[in-house]
């Protein structure tokens, strides 16, 4: 038996100072751990973002970032729930165009003007383009920072095109013939992407290319006008060229038909650019290559961080954490993945020479639209994508399909109260 | 009498205090939604707006205007026929399967129930990648005998069969292990007593088999009519309600409102005529299994 000291308790000495000690160690510990702040972001999956959450979870010191990165659609979903309970399980998140207005004005974000006032010299936030900070902001607030420009440029495999002694089209009946005569039962003419809010992405170029838009400036429907119709049509007619299942696929279908080789041309994200040439995915890296959208009219968005208005986090250090995270050396380190929302990095000699699309970035760019700026497009468009697509698919002749997707627009905004 | 009747008392008193909080529990969480659904249906109501606004039948009248709304019923109640149908009719064949294997019933039962098991979203995101187009495993197979594969999520016809695929896949397990559990129960004395009276195998299912199983097969098809009607994982992750509209159900229609349009008014309402077609439908079947007919079954 060995001889030890023991307290009245029973216990030795050994026991106690060891317990002592570790509660010390437990107390120190949760010490440091005290001043470290768990931050939720929820956002999109692909490889900027990817990036960007990288830089994000490393920007400040003890400020823990924990992301969930999903599909488009659900999050736009889980955002929608989360924020109209006031639920603060949301710090931060990824905007859009889109939800920035619907969220801002249902008022489930933070302003962002007096953080910005406070710290613009610290993060330089004079050097976001101002269309960028015009697509995060609503009604003369800003409601959150531009993490990067996305539109669609027309992709297209370069070697098929050079071996059938093509062009990059910069018409559509240029466009259809191409499509037409690199289409075979292995390769795709063209990629439609049209499951989710891909119908309304693809639809925004026809409509805004061969038509008049969507809504004219009163929020009356014009996408059902003689040129509206024309549009669709022709939509309608690249069907025949589109990949089998094609109204089933996603952006991330689309990605995968371009990296297996099975899509000659078709419209396509900035974001999804550097995904052709990635080695471990791609079989046909350095022959895709892009060009402007034959008539311009694409979808042009910026993604934006915001801040939620629920969460119980320190609003001053999720804002410092949002601008350390989109600093100009961020910048230009994910400038291969996505358009930069700084000047002084887009203007950057070096980038210019370095990426194959930024050629053709800046005039795609002055070409693009947005999305019509009302907070109700988002919810409308539902009613009337679906008239879209049945259109598109043949559920419906297009001119009843779209006559009837303009009565109930108009008949959805009516209930909203837009028009006065 | 009246001494037997106190002593009685207090244990029916105990006997409540162990009852009543557990059903205040499932009260409040089965009966809330649905009345507060009641409730909403009754409002014009969408995500943002301040106050929810009065209508009365005006959701309910305005739905029932829709051709959106009849074309998802009338997508609903197909799939939900073909769903039931096989998954019956395969569940059946399975449960009379085991119930004449001598050896290795319950390894093969356990086998046939892991489809079950699954999460409907991961099994929906399995049959996806299967019934991809151009790398999927069902393209692959058939192409492998020189015939050129359907589309299988991108014609409507096609994509109709492909949800109720996976419905089949993923439920008749369900339906065979409530047959066979209701087999096991069985009186063999009537069926030997119809063999020995000269009954085939057809008509020994059908006159006395059959018969014998109507409660489980009444439970069975309660049970899946409920669920088939609430189906939406596996056609959101599928088709998304595609190719065009064609596989857009109810419960995608009152997805749509909810979550895309915001309108929680008539997704309510919308959410409450799926209940009572639901209800009407499973009294329905309850009446006809019971109702005592001529013949057998």
């Amino acid at each position: 038996m060995t001889q030890q000291r023991e307290t009245k308790s029973g216990l030795s000495r050994r026991t106690v100072l060891g317990a002592a000690g570790t509660m010390a160690a437990s107390a120190y510990g949760f010490g440091a751990r005290a001043q470290e702040m768990n931050v939720r972001f929820v956002g999109e999956r692909y490889p900027a973002l990817e990036f960007y959450v990288k830089k994000l979870q490393s920007a400040l010191p003890n400020v823990k970032v924990t992301a969930d990165l999903m599909p488009n659609a659900p999050l736009k979903e889980l955002q929608t729930i989360t924020l109209s309970s006031g639920a603060d399980s949301i710090d931060i998140m990824l905007g859009n165009d889109l939800t920035i207005a619907n969220f801002a004005q249902n008022g489930w974000l933070e302003p962002l003007d007096e953080y910005i006032a406070k710290h613009k010299d610290e993060y330089k936030l004079n050097d976001f383009a101002k269309t960028a900070m015009s697509s995060a902001s609503f009604g003369g607030k800003v409601y959150g920072l531009p993490v990067l420009t996305n539109t669609q440029l027309m992709a297209y495999r370069q070697d098929l095109f050079e071996a059938k002694g093509l062009k990059p089209p910069t018409s559509f009946e240029e466009y259809i013939a191409a499509a037409g005569a690199l289409n075979s039962p292995s390769i795709a003419g063209t990629v439609m992407t049209l499951k989710g809010d891909g119908v309304l992405n693809e639809g925004h170029w026809y409509l805004n290319a061969l038509g008049d838009g969507w809504f004219d400036a009163n929020k009356k429907p014009v996408f059902n006008s003689p040129k509206g119709i024309a549009a669709i049509e022709t939509m309608k007619s690249l069907t025949r060229f589109a990949p089998r299942g094609y109204t089933a696929n996603g952006n991330d279908e689309s990605t995968i038909l371009f990296q297996q080789g099975a899509a000659a041309m078709g419209m396509q994200w900035l974001t999804r650019t550097a995904a052709m040439d990635r080695q471990d995915q791609s079989k046909v890296i350095g022959k895709v290559n892009w060009a402007p959208p034959p008539r311009g009219g694409q979808v042009v968005v910026a993604d934006t961080f915001a801040i939620s208005k629920f969460t119980s986090r320190n609003k001053d250090t999720l804002f410092r954490l949002l601008a350390a995270t989109l600093s100009p050396a961020n910048q230009r380190e994910g400038a291969s993945l996505a358009c930069p929302t700084r000047v002084s990095v887009l203007e950057d000699p070096e980038l210019r020479q370095r990426f194959r699309y930024y050629n053709v970035l800046v005039p795609a760019l002055d070409k693009g639209a947005t999305f019509p700026k009302f907070a109700e497009f988002k919810e409308v468009s539902e009613t009337v994508t679906r008239r879209v697509l049945q259109a598109v698919t043949g559920e419906m002749p297009v001119k009843e399909a779209l006559d009837t997707g303009a009565r109930e627009a108009e008949e959805f905004l009516t209930r909203r109260g837009v028009y006065k | 009498m009246a001494s037997s009747s106190a002593r009685a008392y207090p244990r029916e008193i105990s006997l409540w205090l162990f009852v009543v909080p557990s059903a205040l529990v499932v009260l409040g969480i089965q009966l809330y939604p649905v009345l507060y659904a009641v409730y909403l249906s009754f409002f014009d109501y969408h995500i943002g707006q301040s106050q929810p606004r009065f209508v009365g039948p005006d959701n309910y009248l305005a739905l029932l205007g829709q051709d959106r709304v009849w074309a998802s019923l009338r997508t609903t109640v197909i799939l939900v026929a073909c769903s039931l149908a096989v998954e019956f009719a395969l569940g059946l064949l399975l449960a009379l399967g085991l119930y004449k294997l001598t050896r290795g019933a319950r390894l093969f039962s356990t086998l046939i129930f892991v489809p079950y098991l699954i999460t409907p979203v991961v099994a929906a995101l399995f049959l996806r990648w299967i019934f991809a187009a151009r790398w999927g495993l069902a393209d692959a197979v058939i192409a492998s005998f020189d015939i050129f594969p359907p589309d299988w999520l991108g014609s409507p016809v096609w994509a109709f069969v492909t949800i109720i695929v996976a419905d089949v896949w993923q439920f008749t397990p369900f339906v065979m292990l409530i047959l066979y559990a209701g087999l096991q129960g069985m009186d063999e004395a009537l069926l030997e007593a119809g063999k020995i009276d000269g009954a085939s195998g057809p008509r020994l299912v059908w006159h006395i088999i059959l018969p014998c199983l109507r409660p489980q097969i009444l439970f069975v098809l309660a049970i899946r009519l409920m669920d088939s009607f609430r189906t939406f994982d596996s056609i959101y992750v599928l088709t998304g309600g595609g190719p065009g509209t064609a596989t857009e159900t109810l419960t995608m229609y009152t997805y749509a409102l909810a979550f895309k349009q915001l309108d929680l008014g008539r997704a309510s309402t919308l959410g409450v005529l799926t209940m009572l077609i639901v209800t009407g439908l499973t009294l329905m079947i309850i009446s006809l299994m019971y109702r005592r007919e001529r013949g057998a079954f």
